[in-house]
């Protein structure tokens, strides 16, 4: 059976991407695997390009849906949820601290720790997020997202499948580095207080 | 004497969490240089004058480096020409179909034009 083709790629490899990154949008794993591969798999530059465009207009389709879906039917939890004492009082903290890294957190979530891209962009939607902002960081971070990892499997043809687990952990290490120097900046700072 | 007693199982807490932070940074950076050796050891492989087909490369990757036909190799590998199954390595799929491996690469290198 024979596809038609749009610069240079077959639809149905178009097709898988935009399928898996949509979904990834939504919680599905295995979206970066499978814009590696097919950097991997693109035979010309202007089929990377293609695969390029594709992920970036599905990551952010699917992001906007995640976050209306969130809007609409989940607010009718908090209602049900502020039942319970525990998230009263916890509440209001977290949505502050929400609220003031509610761009960074969208923003890195898209590109470098892609396993909570699904949950802070329910969290949004349930917030009520300001959509322009929501969008803005989506548009800002999808961009990276459907740029680096099919541009890394370009680049490493051969070798793209030891590239993808490679780089998920690098940025996990990276976050957690950041979480422990925040932790202990922290713990000094009330040390400190506490001498004086 | 109760509140500091409370303030120093909080200190004790949090300089627990640090400790177990620490030690998932020393996993990750471990597991993250062994898969670098892995991709530079790799990448290396394929350097070499005449790189022979090996378990741990993905489909798409012995169809496009080796040229060999892809319907053939699905065939051999038992699977169907998907754009899923193009991503696996050989060792997952002969795992997946219970096929002898070493005896599946050694017919492909025999195949490879």
């Amino acid at each position: 059976m024979v596809f038609p083709i749009i610069l240079g790629v077959n639809i149905i490899n178009l097709g898988l991407v935009l399928v898996w990154v949509f979904g990834s949008s939504l919680g599905v794993p295995g979206a970066l695997f499978v814009l590696v591969s097919s950097g991997a798999l693109a035979g010309s530059i202007w089929e990377l390009m293609a695969i390029i465009l594709t992920a970036i207009i599905g990551a952010v389709i699917g992001d906007i849906f995640a976050y209306e879906i969130a809007r609409k039917f989940l607010s009718r939890l908090l209602i049900k949820l502020q039942k319970f004492k525990f998230f009263r009082n916890n509440e209001l903290r977290a949505r502050s601290l929400f609220k003031k890294y509610a761009f960074s957190s969208v923003f890195f979530t898209r590109f470098a720790l892609t396993g909570l891209g699904a949950p802070v962009s329910y969290i949004s939607g349930f917030e009520k997020l300001k959509r322009r902002k929501y969008i803005l960081a989506v548009i800002c971070g999808e961009i990276l997202y459907g740029s680096i990892y099919p541009i890394l499997g370009f680049i490493f043809k051969q070798t793209w499948n030891d590239i993808s687990s490679m780089i998920q952990d690098f940025f996990i290490i990276l976050v957690l580095i950041v979480i422990v120097i925040f932790l202990i900046v922290n713990y000094m700072r009330k040390r400190k207080n506490k001498l004086i | 004497m109760k509140k500091k007693n409370v303030n120093d199982i909080i200190n004790i807490l949090y300089l627990i969490l640090i400790i177990l932070l620490v030690l998932l940074i020393i996993f990750y950076v471990y597991r993250v240089h062994t898969q670098y050796t892995q991709f530079k050891s790799h990448q290396k492989y394929f350097r070499q004058q005449n790189p022979q087909i090996e378990s741990w490369m993905p489909v798409d990757v012995v169809v496009r480096y080796f040229h060999i036909p892809p319907e053939i190799l699905f065939n051999e590998l038992r699977i169907s020409n998907t754009r899923l199954n193009q991503r696996l390595t050989l060792d997952s799929i002969c795992k997946k179909n219970q096929l002898n491996c070493t005896r599946v690469v050694d017919d492909l290198n025999h195949l490879k034009f």
